[in-house]
């Protein structure tokens, strides 16, 4: 019979820790991001491990509020513990900054805590690391974190990524802010490239059978400029897109050539049906892609009305990335044993010893007692 | 814009029967593989496709960690693992029906406020009846499952019923059927946004090619 104790001994389902070589890498990928984020001037920041819950409730789509850890204090209020980091820096960053802090660049690496079931295969992450620019709109902002993504994941060693950018900005153009259910719905539609559903809710949602048929088409749309200038050009034709709607479209071509004309290693891809899974994003949204990892290993997006919930209006800009999931996959070589193999200090006292040991510190090496 | 590898696409197939409808629709896509009994990969003779057999239950978990970029499985099982999957094709083959069944000689009328239902398909029985506001308390089960209210586990069962002759073989009979269950071909998300446009010829020649 197992001894209970020996159970418990057991990590619960869903906790996580690493060891060793493990963390040793780990945090020289910290490290490294941290290298990068610095000289772009983005500062860090600590979110608490948990908060109210109700300050979020509404800021959370119900199929996720089931993964999150809630507990009730000596109080009797419901907290909960940190989910997405986000959310809890938008709280923080609303309360404490003024107009004339912005704009404000800041990053973070913090585990996050989710309940996964037994048999869950959903890949959750619990480690995310990422950057807020906050305070600041349009291309060059979001072109900012677009690039510094594509420094990190360089500094890191990501091989073979992709970025798709899509845009919740177009979908929110046909369904306004207004009716959360039906922005839900299409955003889950879309995001699975259910076509017919698209096309449906797009009737649903007062659009005459042309523009729906093509709305659909339009939110499968993976491709290039050109591709897309394609669809944009018949719709003009058509009259299938309203202004606004064509606009939403032109700035991520613009966008999309801006970052080629920068030459950066990572390919993007213009990608309408990434809409951003989290129910605040509102300008651009992107994910990012690695061969051999069968989720995205980063995303993000604008936000510009999050921060406002909680305090000062200030649009947003970020992205956060997944560092569990890439950590085995990057060329980065670094590792414990190689890179710093320890050198035994020789003598014949303590005292000789650690004066050893001071010399081989002093070259940069590793010195053992 | 090309897909970033030229590796052949990976496709998950259950082992059994489906295996053998889904085998024989390829090859009339022009797709020829060699597999002997013990193999559990094959790649077709031009490269362009390689196959992973696994068994009927794990087949999501395989698609979900990209293990094999895609699947062709029922929506009862995707349902079943709460795995999100891209759906790019539904086959005419497989059809099946999910049924509530009861024993032939069951009366509802004696039914408690809560209904006891024995079940491989616990999430989606759950998740049906809730939905519905209709309280029950699932037994798993992982097969055999027109035991149940034979032996007097469960008055109720949750299974696939085809042609209904396991359940009159063992005196049940449908008593409600719940969703129409197809054999869709799947596809893990980021692997789909990796490799799109060689998924896309992949699924027009599955789409052109007649399934009888």
């Amino acid at each position: 019979m197992t001894n209970p104790k020996r159970a418990l001994l057991q990590l619960p389902q869903g906790a996580e820790s690493f060891y060793l070589e493990d963390a040793f890498r780990h945090r020289r990928l910290i490290e490294r991001i941290e290298q990068v984020v610095d000289k772009w001037g983005y500062l860090p920041v600590q979110t608490p491990v948990f908060d109210f819950f109700g300050v979020y409730e509404d800021l959370i789509p119900s199929r996720e509020a089931r993964s999150i850890y809630r507990l009730i204090d000596r109080e009797g209020d419901v907290l909960m513990l940190r989910y997405d980091n986000t959310l809890f820096l938008a709280k923080q960053m609303g309360l404490m900054l003024s107009d004339d802090d912005l704009p404000v660049r800041v990053w973070y690496g913090d585990t996050i805590l989710r309940h996964q079931e037994a048999e869950d295969i959903s890949n959750d992450e619990f480690f995310q690391t990422g950057v807020e620019l906050i305070g600041k709109r349009g291309r060059d902002a979001d072109l900012e974190v677009l690039v510094l993504l594509d420094r990190v994941f360089s500094a890191l060693g990501a091989p073979s990524r992709v970025v798709h950018l899509g845009s919740r900005a177009l979908l929110q153009t046909i369904v306004p802010g207004e009716a959360p259910e039906a922005a839900r719905a299409f955003r889950r539609a879309i995001a699975l490239r259910r076509h017919d559903d698209v096309r449906a809710l797009c009737r649903e949602n007062g659009c005459p059978p042309e523009r729906s048929r093509f709305l659909a088409e339009l939110f499968a749309f993976i491709g290039t400029r050109d591709e897309l200038e394609q669809l944009i050009r018949r719709a003009d034709r058509s009259r299938l897109l309203t202004t606004v709607e064509t606009g939403e479209l032109r700035y991520i071509e613009l966008l999309s050539k801006e970052y080629e004309e920068l030459d950066l290693n990572a390919e993007l891809r213009i990608d309408l049906s990434e809409v951003g899974s989290q129910p605040y994003h509102t300008g651009i949204v992107f994910n990012v892609y690695m061969e051999g990892i069968g989720a995205a290993i980063a995303s993000g997006g604008r936000y510009d009305n999050l921060i406002s919930h909680f305090g000062i209006d200030a649009p947003a800009v970020g992205f956060s990335i997944l560092l569990r999931k890439v950590q085995e996959h990057l060329t980065t070589d670094i590792s414990a044993h190689d890179a710093r193999r320890p050198v035994r200090a020789e003598g014949e006292s303590f005292r000789e010893r650690l004066e050893d040991a001071e010399r081989i510190r002093a070259r940069g090496e590793v010195a053992l007692l | 814009m090309s897909d970033l590898s030229s590796a052949p696409l990976t496709l998950a197939l259950p082992k059994g029967r489906l295996m053998q409808q889904v085998l024989e629709h390829l090859r009339r896509c022009g797709f020829q593989f060699q597999i002997s009994q013990r193999n559990l990969t094959a790649t077709d003779e031009e490269g362009r496709l390689k196959l992973i057999l696994v068994k009927n239950n794990d087949l999501p978990v395989y698609v979900a960690h990209g293990i094999a970029g895609l699947g062709v499985c029922g929506t009862d099982l995707v349902y079943e693992s709460g795995a999100e999957f891209f759906e790019l094709h539904t086959f005419g083959f497989g059809r099946t029906r999910m049924c509530l069944a009861s024993r032939a000689d069951h009366d509802p009328a004696g039914d408690h406020t809560q209904l006891t239902i024995a079940t491989k398909f616990s999430r989606f029985t759950h998740d049906f009846f809730h939905a519905r506001g209709i309280p029950v308390q699932v037994i798993r089960l992982n097969g055999s499952v027109e035991l149940a209210p034979v032996l007097g586990l469960a008055p109720y069962i949750v299974d696939l019923v085809e042609t209904g002759s396991t359940l009159r073989a063992n005196n049940l009979k449908v008593t409600q059927e719940l969703a129409e269950i197809e054999v869709k071909l799947v596809c893990n998300p980021a692997y789909y946004k990796l490799q799109f446009r060689r998924i896309a010829e992949l699924v027009e020649t599955i789409k052109g090619v007649s399934e009888t």
